[in-house]
Order: C-alpha cells, then structure tokens, then sequence
C-alpha cells in the first residue's frame, strides 16, 4: 500500500487542533499512524513508507529542523529490533514489535515537556527577571509553573518579527496571571543591564551543543555574552540533530531561524537533565554506536 | 523503630560539626559521614533495596538539614545509595549499562524494576564497597599529590591560595618538591598573621596582579564542583583566576572525587557560607546590631576561567565534569533527595 497521500494533511489538522502539541510530537504520532496502518511486507517497503511521509511532513510551514530530527529518532527506535526477530519470514509480527516500541516512545516524548519544567524549576528566583525571545510551548510552561509555585517573576518578551510570535508569547504569560512585558527587537541592549535569566527554547540543538532557534536568538545570546549573566536554555530532547540543514539562497529570502555557538549558551535544561552544551556531542555518540 | 544507638551517634557527629570554630578539612568531614552511613546499613534491619534507600536518604536529609552548606554531606549520601542501587544492579545481573536517562534508551518501557533482591547479601556487599569508598576517600590527598610531578615542571612559579587551610595543596606542593625546583608565590590575607611554610614567598592580596607576570601557574583547592565544571574556591579565588586569565596563566584546581556535586545550585548566594569575623569581643560586642559584616567563604568560579581539575582518578577539563558524575551518582537519587 502506497503511503496515505493525506499524511501531511493530518499532520496539520493535528497540530491545529492541539494547540499545545509540540511539532515534533506530532510528526512522531502521524508516523506511528502511517505505521499502525501500514501492511508492508519488507522492511525496505516500510521505510519507503516512512520516508515519504516524513518528506511530505517537511514541505508544510512546520518548523523542518523539528519535523527531521524528530522523526529521525523515531525511526531509529522502531528498527532496534533483535536480530532473530527480524529473520522472521512474518514480517507482521516485526510490524507489531515496531507498533509497541513506537507507543512507548510517543509516550515518553510527551511527557517530556513537564520534565523539563520539572528541571528548570530551581532556576527561578524570586523577583527575577527574565527575558525570553518569541514563542515557546516549553518556555511557557516552565515560567507557568515557577508562576503558580508561588515564585513571583517579571517577564520581558521580544516582540520577535516578523511574525510577531513575541506577541502570542505575551498574551498568554499575561493571560496566566504573570507580569509582562512586551519590548523591542532592538530593545534587548538597552533592557540587558536589568535582566538575571535568558531563557530560550530551540527548534533544534546541533552536535557542537549550539542550538537552532527563531532569528534574533543570536543578537540576545551576544548581548548577554557582554553582561554575564545566567542564560538557559530550554530545548526538547528530540531535537537533536547530527547534519547541518541546506540553506535556500538567502538574498531572496528572509531567514527564519539562525544558530547560536555553543559559547554563547550556559546549560541546556533538556529532559533528559541539565546538559552543558559539551554533553550533547556525547548523548549523540551514545545514539549511534 | 530507630535503635537508640544510631540516634546517639547522630548527636555525637552533629556535635562534632557543631563544635568546630572553622570549616575542618573535607576529607574529615566526608569520612564521619561515611562512617556514619556505614552503622547505619550495619545496625538497621531492612526488608527490601527501597528501604534500604530511603533509610540513607532520610538520614541524610537529617544530616544536611544541621550543615545545609556543606555540601560533601548530600555527595557522601548519594553516593552511598547508588553504591546500594549497583549491588541490587550486580545481584541481577547484566542490565543496562546506564542508569541514565539518553536519548538511546528512550523508547523502552518504564516498568518497576524493584523486584525481591536477597537484601542481606546486598546489604553484606554494599558494607564491602563502602569500605572501599573509605579507602578511595583516604588516599585521594595522595592520589592527587603524586599527580603533582606531571602538572609542575622545573622552574616554575606557582601561585597557591589558603595553603593553610587545604592539606590537599599541601600534599600537592610536597610531592613536586621532591622531583622538581620551583618557586611558591603564596597569598595571604593583610589581616591574618603570615605563616607561610619556608619554601613558599608570601604575598598580599593586593599584589596579585603585580606577580601574575612571572606566574607560570596558578593552583587552587575547590570546595566543591559542579557538573558544568564551575567550582567552589576559597573566596579571593575568583580575583586571582581573573588575573590569571588577564596574563594567560593555566588554573589549576585541586578537588578530590567526593567534591563533584551531581545538581546544580541556580543561587550560589543562598548557599555560600560567611565566616565569622575576626574582631576583638569587646568591639563585637559595641557593634552587635549595628553593622553588617559580609565575608562570604567561598567564591563561584565559572568554567571557562579553570584549565583543569586534579581529581584522585585524573586530571580533568571541566567539559568533562558531567561525564565523572554520572560515575558516582544515580539519577533517580539526585531527583528524589
């Protein structure tokens, strides 16, 4: 069976109708779909599978750097499988096998995002204030949680154009009760001086432990490089990524996201726990051994 | 449900800690804890390893609650139960080979692994490798004195800070004096007394930056390290590692295995410990109320100003911190204390 054309569709409806739902996470359930309906019987047919949709996911105005690195994981969990099951002539039980490994995995990946609110917890203080740059599901739910712990925070946000995903990003923390402020892209400078914590999410942490992130990340993380403070970085577990993404020519178009140096970043609170950046090279060693 | 003699041991340790007018050295304190840890397994009567745990944890949260800025208490703890989660782990047999949570292990099944383990034979493993932890503990001043001959070379100029205080440095400069001809810059305090031993030159705070040009290394002892490599040292440590970097001079910092905190302190303020002042009673006693003197103890020195720890083991870049830790400590451990 050729993979269900509408893949990418689904994905989107997905997303849309789960406005909290992670890009990666949802890349990963419309996978595990592609898989619990699929009958292939080799699993070279099965990949082909995968790797259609996955290719399908990408085209959409999803972040890709997610999208790839997330799907990547998962199709190298489905096919850690023991070598004398694969030598089965059923391949349907294989299938079964990789169904099982792919629900364990989505349900790990979802709860990553409390772990990692769970880890950031101690970096907040009391009357603290913290700049954060555009929109973050997981930023947001880590200052959430510091709120309703009782710690009492000030919140300044980029506004973060061109899309304005600063704004969003403000309404909500407003909505939650906490104190924000709205400011500038070319603000951060000037407001630096007041400011204890940078905390940024990341579409993508890269092997050398920089991470990939919306464009004007890099201006504040230089900024903070100039007044020490402590920045920290929120990413998720499954964007870790070994290749380097090919650019589209640039002079046509507006860069969306742009990469940090592992320099410019203190901790990455991951949910896998608190890494320096040089521990990432490690965590991917680890993977493909 | 606590035998009283554990309840009067505790006493006697906290008196202990309690009666000292200065921060006695880390080796000692690390040892009374183990010790301590030690009677525990011995004379407590458990039905299962997450007894086992949770005993060792509430003893040391008991412990840390006393000394909440000594840091080695909480390392020494959890140190122990994962010394216990690796026996349980051997009982077993081959697993997984770490305990940490990776990326490469993230799609197996969360079950509970807390199956019937035979505790006695557990428990008669762990006393044998917590007396070798003791052993570790003992030999770690020396272990990281004999590396000395390695790290300073004939005709250096070594700039040590509180050699009074750390044996460790101590043992650290006397190993190299016995292979190697070099000069100790040794800094003291303007108010204290110098008593610098013969071999080193004594010089003040203030002329750090004066003598940071013919330094050619500088050697501090850390009270604590953390796993993204910043450290703990006696405070005035952060100006002269600032000096140092100002003339591209390497740091060295001397801390032994129980010194790597596995969790990170977001506020080292919170942490930090004052000393007490040295001002005569009677002006003390004018001033009570009316003055605040700060003497913080300790300073925080971030990463990238160390070029290397000397552990017992090895000698270590602070990128490497986190790979050491993973060593000595259990995940679920550094979540749950």
């Amino acid at each position: 069976m050729s993979p269900k054309p509408d893949a990418a569709k689904s994905f989107c409806d997905l997303l849309e109708s789960e406005s909290n739902k992670s890009t990666g996470l949802a890349a990963i359930e419309t996978l595990h779909d592609v898989l619990n309906h699929c009958n292939a019987t080799t699993a070279a047919e099965l990949e082909n599978n995968l790797v259609s949709v996955v290719r399908a996911m990408e085209k959409t105005d999803y972040s890709s750097t997610s999208i790839r690195s997330a799907t990547d994981l998962f199709r190298r969990f489905i096919s850690l499988a023991p070598a004398e099951l694969l030598d089965q002539a059923d391949f349907s039980q294989v299938l079964e096998f990789y169904r099982k490994r792919g629900i364990n995995f989505i349900d790990r990946v979802s709860r990553s995002r409390a772990l990692i609110s769970k880890y950031a917890r101690p970096f907040f203080r009391n009357n603290m204030n913290i700049l954060t740059h555009s929109y973050s599901k997981v930023v947001l739910e880590a200052i959430c949680d510091a709120h309703s712990a009782g710690i009492s925070i000030h919140v300044w946000v980029t506004e973060s154009q061109p899309d304005a995903s600063g704004r969003r990003m403000h309404e909500r923390l407003t909505s939650c009760g906490i104190n924000s402020t709205l400011v500038l892209d070319s603000c951060v400078g000037y407001l630096m001086e007041r400011i204890q914590m940078v905390l940024v999410g990341a579409e993508g942490v890269m092997e050398t432990g920089g991470i990939i992130n919306k464009i004007g990340t890099l201006n504040v993380a230089i900024f903070v490089k100039e007044y020490p403070l402590n920045q920290a970085d929120i990413p998720q577990e499954f964007k870790y990524r070994t290749s380097v993404i090919e650019n589209k020519d640039l002079a046509l178009e507006h860069p969306e996201v742009d990469y940090t140096p592992p320099q410019y970043i203190n901790l990455l609170i991951t949910d896998l726990g608190i890494l320096p950046p040089a521990a990432v090279g490690e965590e991917l060693i680890k993977l493909y051994i | 449900m606590e035998s009283n003699e554990i309840e009067s041991l505790r006493r006697s340790l906290v008196a202990s800690f309690r009666k000292r007018d200065s921060r006695e050295s880390s080796q000692k304190v690390a040892l009374q804890v183990i010790n301590y840890l030690r009677k525990v397994v011995l004379q407590e009567k458990f039905e299962s390893l997450h007894q086992l745990i949770q005993s060792l944890h509430r003893n040391g949260r008991v412990l840390s609650a006393v000394e909440p800025n000594e840091l080695i208490i909480i390392n020494i703890v959890l140190m122990v139960s994962k010394l216990a989660r690796d026996e349980a782990q051997a009982t077993k047999g081959p697993g997984s080979l770490t305990p940490y949570d990776s990326l490469y292990t993230l799609w197996r099944e969360i079950g509970s692994n807390e199956k019937s383990f035979n505790i006695k034979k557990i428990k008669k493993d762990l006393i044998q490798s917590i007396k070798e932890i003791i052993t570790e503990v003992e030999t770690s001043r020396d272990s990281i004195a004999s590396q000395a001959s390695e790290l300073i070379n004939s005709q250096d100029v070594v700039l040590v800070y509180s050699l009074k205080n750390s044996p460790t440095l101590d043992g650290f400069l006397a190993s190299a004096r016995r292979t190697r001809k070099y000069r100790v810059y040794n800094v003291v305090k303007s108010t204290e007394i110098d008593d610098s031993p013969d071999f080193a030159t004594p010089i003040q705070h203030c002329d750090v930056g004066n003598k940071m040009c013919e330094t050619t290394k500088v050697v501090l002892s850390g009270a604590a390290v953390f796993p993204d490599g910043s450290c703990l040292v006696p405070a005035g440590g952060l100006t002269i590692a600032l000096t140092a970097q100002r003339h591209s001079v390497p740091v060295f910092v001397l801390a032994a295995f129980y010194k790597i905190t596995p969790f990170f302190i977001p506020d080292p303020s919170a942490l930090n410990t004052s000393c007490r002042a040295d001002i005569p009673f009677d002006l003390a006693n004018k001033l009570s109320g009316k003055v605040e003197l700060i003497q913080p103890a300790f300073d925080i020195l971030p990463s990238q100003l160390i070029s290397l720890f000397v552990s017992n083991s090895s000698s270590l870049i602070p990128a490497h911190v986190n790979r050491l830790k993973e060593d000595y400590y259990h995940p679920q451990d550094i979540s749950e204390f």
